[in-house]
């Protein structure tokens, strides 16, 4: 199987899905959600853009998973580990929204000026 | 090739939502375009192999880190942010930046992995297929977490718990000494009687001669819960 897709021809990239298409997904939801954590003065968009990073790193993982050691899961175990802690982390960032919010009335980057030397 | 047409109608969902949750102007549709790249994500999930992922992925992102984020968006408001002017090289840096992560990233997976054939997924030995195929995923990922991953699984359970008592604490307002302060404070129970005055003669008398609460009386819970929320 595997050496019958390395036979075909290069343009059959569209309809043979591997490896490499995944991890060009995940790769360009990483530098999306980059993107936004670094571009947008929304807080929570800030939240959101890195769920989306996390997620891509989900994506790489599983592909992986199933590219390398497809009859063994420590690729999808791991995923479940950052499930676990992007949970963790969108609890606890979404608190320390609403803190700043209660502190500052707004939840514009830009305002958290505080530790600012 | 059905499994290509369905990898590229997730891979299309996929980045436009992830752009759309990034450029859209309203953030309450930005969440839900988050909804529909975790959405894709879970499908990507179920190519390759990983069932329980994808219905993990559905109930703990799709349900429930939308929803919250969603709550936080309603807790906190739509507002119109103050204009604020930014040259153009601040205007297009995120863009540079991200577009040279995601070149950095390409070549260096092209690089890595090109001589370990890009484009393959690799083979399933027969009896992990038949196990897969007759049971999903779901039986060798429990065995995994708890024999080899026991102890990161259960670190994860304790980080859970932490964090949960880290939020709460955190996005809880001062409340202790802030009840003794307002429900205690004379007015606040010359007010509820007022209340329970007013109440009583609506009750009993015309609604058009019942009218007893004065201005000064009007004020005080309006006070009381700006107080409050602070």
């Amino acid at each position: 199987m595997t050496a019958m897709i390395e036979m075909m021809p290069a343009a059959n990239w569209l309809t043979s899905i591997g490896l490499g298409h995944y991890l060009t997904v995940s790769f360009t939801l990483f530098a999306i959600g980059l993107l936004g954590v670094i571009g947008s003065r929304h807080i929570i968009r800030v939240l959101m853009s890195v769920e989306l990073m996390l997620n891509a790193v989900n994506i790489a993982l599983v592909a992986f998973n199933n590219a390398v050691q497809p009859n063994e899961l420590s690729g999808q175990v791991f995923s479940i580990f950052v499930l676990t802690i992007s949970a963790a982390e969108a609890a606890v960032g979404l608190a320390l929204v609403i803190a700043l919010y209660r502190a500052k009335a707004t939840v514009d980057m830009n305002a958290f000026t505080t530790l600012r030397g | 090739m059905i499994e290509a047409v369905i990898f590229w109608t997730f891979a299309l969902m996929a980045i436009g939502g992830a752009i759309g949750v990034v450029l859209h102007k309203s953030i309450l549709y930005s969440a839900l375009f988050l909804i529909v790249t975790f959405l894709s994500i879970a499908g990507f999930f179920v190519l390759n192999n990983a069932d329980f992922l994808a219905v993990a992925q559905t109930i703990v992102y799709v349900v429930g880190l939308t929803i919250v984020m969603l709550f936080g968006i309603m807790f906190t408001g739509q507002q119109a942010f103050a204009p604020r002017k930014r040259s153009k090289t601040e205007r297009f840096a995120p863009f540079v930046a991200a577009g040279m992560l995601l070149l950095l990233l390409l070549v260096v997976g092209v690089a890595s992995f090109g001589q370990m054939g890009p484009f393959a997924l690799g083979e399933l030995l027969p009896q992990t297929a038949a196990v897969l195929k007759a049971q999903g995923s779901t039986q060798m990922l429990g065995t995994l977490l708890f024999s080899r991953y026991v102890l990161p699984f259960e670190l994860a359970s304790v980080l859970l718990l932490v964090a949960m008592l880290g939020a709460i604490l955190i996005a809880k307002r001062e409340l202790d000494d802030d009840i003794v302060e307002t429900h205690l404070r004379p007015g606040y129970v010359q007010t509820k009687a007022a209340y329970a005055e007013a109440g009583t003669a609506l009750l009993t008398d015309d609604a058009t001669t019942a009218m007893p609460i004065d201005l000064n009386a009007t004020t005080e819970p309006k006070e009381l819960i700006a107080g409050g929320v602070r």
